[in-house]
């Protein structure tokens, strides 16, 4: 899957103007097949919105989405469903991604028949058997039967991944897949979409704002951090949490917390950020969008946005100073 | 190892066949006390209406036993002609429900496919089929239909339940295109289109489903209104519908036989009039447990 | 250490259509002034439902059975607030007991602006009170949260959710309580937020010395605010102590394996192992010991799960408490 120069924005009205809100701004990223690639940041990054890209939901104003070298928004016909179906989406609330008033059967069975995968309901139910067995829903039946208000939460989830899986992807889309599952139960399902990636080689995009779940995931892949709709770092996942380089991405990692009590007076006194807040969508900063938090800034952070480039010892940055701070020669600089 | 696939085979289709929501959908409804009671009073109706006319011939008109009171040879007494009442009661019920029912399920009809086309689309069609919504909605229905009524040749059930129902499905497709826009933006049509599931069995599988309980609650209230309309047209004498009729027998009642005037023809008057009443009030009962017959979540 | 709330034998029971679910099953806890206590637990551990027996906020299906809950005020004898009627109470919440929930949920009244809420939460425990006051205070607490006081003029609706969250703590220390109740008050936030929040109520607890307790399922903000911790499983306490000795040495297999379940940024993620099985369903609990089925030292043949029958939580010395007969065993 391949994004080139991709842009999306929202439309929003202040006062009597219609102004425009870059949800996603000039967006480049190829992923490989069987790659896992975690996308994070805050809300109101733009990482849903990229997720949504990708699955073919929402259609770029400017730039390409392309599957297989080919714009998804050109195909037709079987091309078409050959995308449609390789790339497929495991939603963040699993209750409101399936249909309250259909069986678990019924709902999951319907792709299948449409797409002339099963002929009749008895090959249907043969298939969404061998799936609810891999993702570790035994016996099938009492799952299939019930209504998706009779479930938890995490058996939910995964059916929402044996849904995906049932129609053969490429690639599936998380958008925070366990954000809303118990925490006891969070591994298995991590563990359970790794195992799908390498028994099946199917690509994961790992959407979510938790790095510790992330990290977890995607301990061989590359992580992609945005911030207000733009890419400021991507790089192999351990690397850029070892070496965090971009100042968001600094302080993003001063203030995950450490479970370790004894750890607590190593816990961050004070994040490296000049202000707590992110700025309103409809009022951005000139130049780094980052610039009015960010302590290395000097004047030409306000004056010119940053393009996303390689530096040297691996990984893409979007940062003015990216080499001065990697040296350390940078001073941060706080109100 | 045979035993065990055959074992699985039966497993599954027995799952198959369990899973029967019609099953579910009944004993919900037999439950609650209240719509226990709709049922019955509408499947009177219904044997009525079906039964009435196969097994009675039309009454014979005896001018000696004109204008009696309730007996033991016509349990509902007679009219100004001397038919008796209730066969004519019975003989009337099958043009009243099917006229009920065909303007409920055409008005049912028209706003379904105005309110989902509408909500779904969005933009300039939204706004065109709304605008002619809203027109309807503004113009007080009733005067309406007395004029089509005029205007419009109604021969038979199906003809009137067309001329009731064109003014009346305005208010439920506004209500249906709300909830369409509501569930049109949540996840699971979202999973299903990126499942690649036709837009077509997308409204057939996950919007109808989720606004069936509004149609289906509508419908028995339009058909209420329905029944009071060709009534009142037909009290007012503006339908010249052959074959028997409850409001033709209000309309005579009233006309011919002076039953409020304090004749002994009151119950011919009554009679229609309280079977009206009766036949809607099992539809408000069976509306009450409807809504919680068709969703799973509330039928526990 | 005095005590300020007392929790004994605390009984809070659900009818449902499907039969009685007992939410919280004889819990007893004792919390001291000034500390800061963590109640972590799952869904359907019952930590929800404690945080509303003590504000006395659960309504008809959910009621109080039995138990006691002892309030300490400083100045004052001690009171069981169960036994209060509801004016009694309401004179106590706000002024001296105070909630924090989750962002998510809309506790701000969209219709009014934020410095309205502040006059009239304060306004309603003292109709005395004047308005410049009010604000004035209000100004204040908005420094604390790192708030600008342009905020006061603002709808809801304006604010991101982390102000909203900060608005609301500052809200709930306007009358000055000694007593605050956080719900998952960082859950819905992200990570930068969070750590901005907590800094701000580890700063407020140093400078005013509140009493606090957190309720939460996420382990990893525990060790960084929490003294002592209590894990809830099942509508039971599982285990209770300060929290280095809980999270360093747990003394309940469901403690370990919470411990062991989360991954965080710097461990050895091949470490890593879920709990297996599936939260328990309060209809039908295990027999014996609740956590059984799902328990290491039961699959191990360590422990005989259906004849633990523990009614009482067993003190292992240094203040700490375990309802795990096996307790020893967890390593």
């Amino acid at each position: 899957m391949e994004l080139k120069n991709a842009s999306f924005s929202f439309e929003a009205s202040q006062g009597r103007e219609k102004k425009k809100i870059g949800a996603l701004v000039d967006i480049n990223l190829s992923i490989e097949e069987g790659e896992i690639i975690t996308v994070v940041g805050e809300s109101g990054c733009g990482k849903t919105t990229l997720g949504k890209l990708i699955a073919g939901i929402y259609k770029p104003a400017e730039g390409q989405v392309l599957y297989k070298g080919h714009d998804i928004w050109k195909l037709r016909g079987k091309s078409f469903k050959e995308y449609r179906l390789g790339v497929q989406m495991v939603h963040q609330d699993s209750y409101a991604a399936l249909n309250p008033n259909k069986t678990i059967f019924q709902s999951l069975s319907l792709p299948l028949r449409q797409h002339k995968i099963a002929k009749n309901s008895g090959q249907a139910a043969d298939i969404l058997f061998q799936y609810f067995n891999e993702v570790g829903l035994n016996p099938p039946e009492i799952f299939l039967e019930k209504y998706p208000h009779q479930l938890s939460g995490g058996q939910r989830q995964r059916i929402l991944l044996a849904r995906a899986l049932s129609v053969q992807p490429k690639l599936i889309v998380a958008d925070e897949p366990v954000s809303m599952v118990d925490v006891s139960l969070r591994l298995s399902l991590l563990n359970l979409m790794a195992k799908m990636n390498r028994k099946y080689r199917i690509s994961f995009v790992y959407i979510t704002h938790d790095l510790s779940t992330a990290r977890y995931i995607a301990s061989n892949g590359r992580i992609m951090v945005m911030y207000l709709g733009r890419q400021i770092a991507l790089d192999k996942i351990q690397h850029a949490i070892e070496h965090p380089v971009h100042p968001y991405f600094q302080a993003l990692i001063k203030a995950v917390p450490d479970p370790n009590p004894k750890r607590r007076s190593k816990y961050a006194p004070e994040l490296p950020l000049r202000s707590l807040d992110m700025p309103n969508l409809l009022d951005l900063p000139s130049g780094c969008k980052f610039n009015p938090r960010c302590p290395y800034c000097v004047r030409r952070c306000i004056e010119e946005e940053p393009r996303l480039r390689k530096l040297e010892g691996g990984g893409l940055i979007a940062c003015h100073r990216a080499e001065e701070i990697m040296a350390g020669t940078a001073k941060p600089q706080m109100p | 190892m045979k035993e065990k696939e055959i074992n699985r085979e039966t497993e599954r289709f027995d799952f198959l066949r369990r899973s029967n929501g019609f099953r579910d959908f009944a004993s919900s409804i037999w439950q609650n006390q209240l719509s226990r009671v709709g049922v019955i009073i509408l499947l009177f109706f219904l044997c009525m209406a079906v039964l009435g006319p196969i097994l009675l011939k039309s009454p014979a008109s005896d001018y000696m036993d004109r204008l009696e009171g309730p007996s033991s040879k016509h349990w509902l007494g007679t009219d100004f002609a001397g038919k008796d009442t209730l066969v004519q009661l019975v003989l009337g019920s099958r043009d009243v429900l099917l006229v009920a029912f065909f303007a409920g399920l055409i008005a049912v009809v028209v706003a379904c496919f105005m309110g989902i086309v509408s909500g779904l689309s969005g933009g300039k069609v939204d706004a065109i089929l709304m605008l002619i919504t809203n027109v309807v909605i503004t113009i007080p229905s009733f005067p309406v239909t007395m004029i089509l009524s005029m205007v419009v040749s109604i021969d038979n059930a199906f003809m009137f339940g067309v001329v009731l129902s064109l003014w009346s499905w305005a208010g439920l497709a506004k209500a249906i295109r709300s909830q369409v826009l509501v569930i049109k933006h949540s996840d699971f049509i979202e999973a299903s289109q990126i499942l690649g599931i036709s837009k077509w069995n997308i409204i057939i599988n996950d919007v109808i489903p989720n606004i069936s309980s509004y149609i289906a609650v509508n419908f028995i209230s339009l058909m209420k209104n329905a029944i009071m309309s060709s009534v009142g047209l037909m009290y007012l004498g503006l339908v010249p519908f052959k074959g028997n009729h409850w409001g033709m027998m209000i309309q005579m009642s009233l006309t011919a036989s002076g039953a409020l005037m304090g004749s002994g023809a009151v119950v011919y008057f009554l009679a229609p009039v309280v079977s009206i009443i009766l036949f809607q009030l099992g539809c408000y009962l069976f509306a009450t447990g409807l809504d919680t017959a068709l969703n799973p979540r509330l039928r526990g | 250490m005095k005590p300020i709330l007392k929790i004994r034998h605390l009984c809070i029971d659900y009818e449902t259509k499907r039969g009685t679910i007992r939410a919280c099953d004889d819990v007893s806890f004792t919390i001291y002034r000034g500390e800061i206590v963590g109640i972590i637990g799952e869904s359907g551990s019952g930590k929800s439902t404690l945080a509303s027996g003590i504000l006395k906020i659960i309504r008809p299906p959910g009621r109080i059975v039995s138990g006691k809950i002892l309030y300490y005020p400083s100045d004052g004898k001690c009171v069981d607030l169960l036994q209060l009627s509801v004016e009694e109470f309401a004179k106590l919440r706000w002024t001296n007991i105070t909630t924090v929930f989750q962002a998510a949920q809309n506790v701000l009244n969209p219709t009014m602006r934020i410095r309205d809420h502040f006059i009239e939460t304060a306004q309603a425990h003292d109709p005395h009170l004047s308005k410049e006051v009010i604000l004035k205070k209000a100004k204040e607490l908005f420094k604390e949260v790192r708030l600008e006081e342009r905020i006061l003029n603002c709808y809801p609706h304006q604010l991101s959710g982390g102000m909203k969250q900060r608005t609301i703590i500052a809200l709930s220390l306007l009358l000055n309580p000694d007593l605050l109740i956080l719900d998952e008050p960082t859950t819905a936030l992200d990570v930068i937020t969070q750590w901005y929040i907590l800094n701000i109520l580890r700063r407020i607890h140093e400078e005013t010395g509140i009493t606090m307790i957190f309720l939460t399922h996420d382990i990893s903000i525990i060790g960084s605010i929490v003294d002592r911790i209590a894990v809830m499983y099942c509508a039971q306490i599982v285990e209770y102590g300060k929290v280095e000795d809980v999270f360093l040495r747990p003394s309940h297999p469901y403690t370990k394996g919470l411990m062991r379940a989360v991954p965080s940024l710097w461990d050895d993620t091949s470490k890593r192992e879920a709990i297996p099985g599936y939260p328990p369903n309060l209809l039908s609990i295990p027999k014996g010991c609740r956590f059984g089925p799902r328990c290491y030292l039961a699959r191990g043949g360590l422990c005989d799960a259906e004849k633990q029958i523990q009614t009482q939580m067993i003190s292992i010395g240094n203040e700490r408490y375990s309802l795990c007969g096996c307790w020893k065993q967890v390593k």
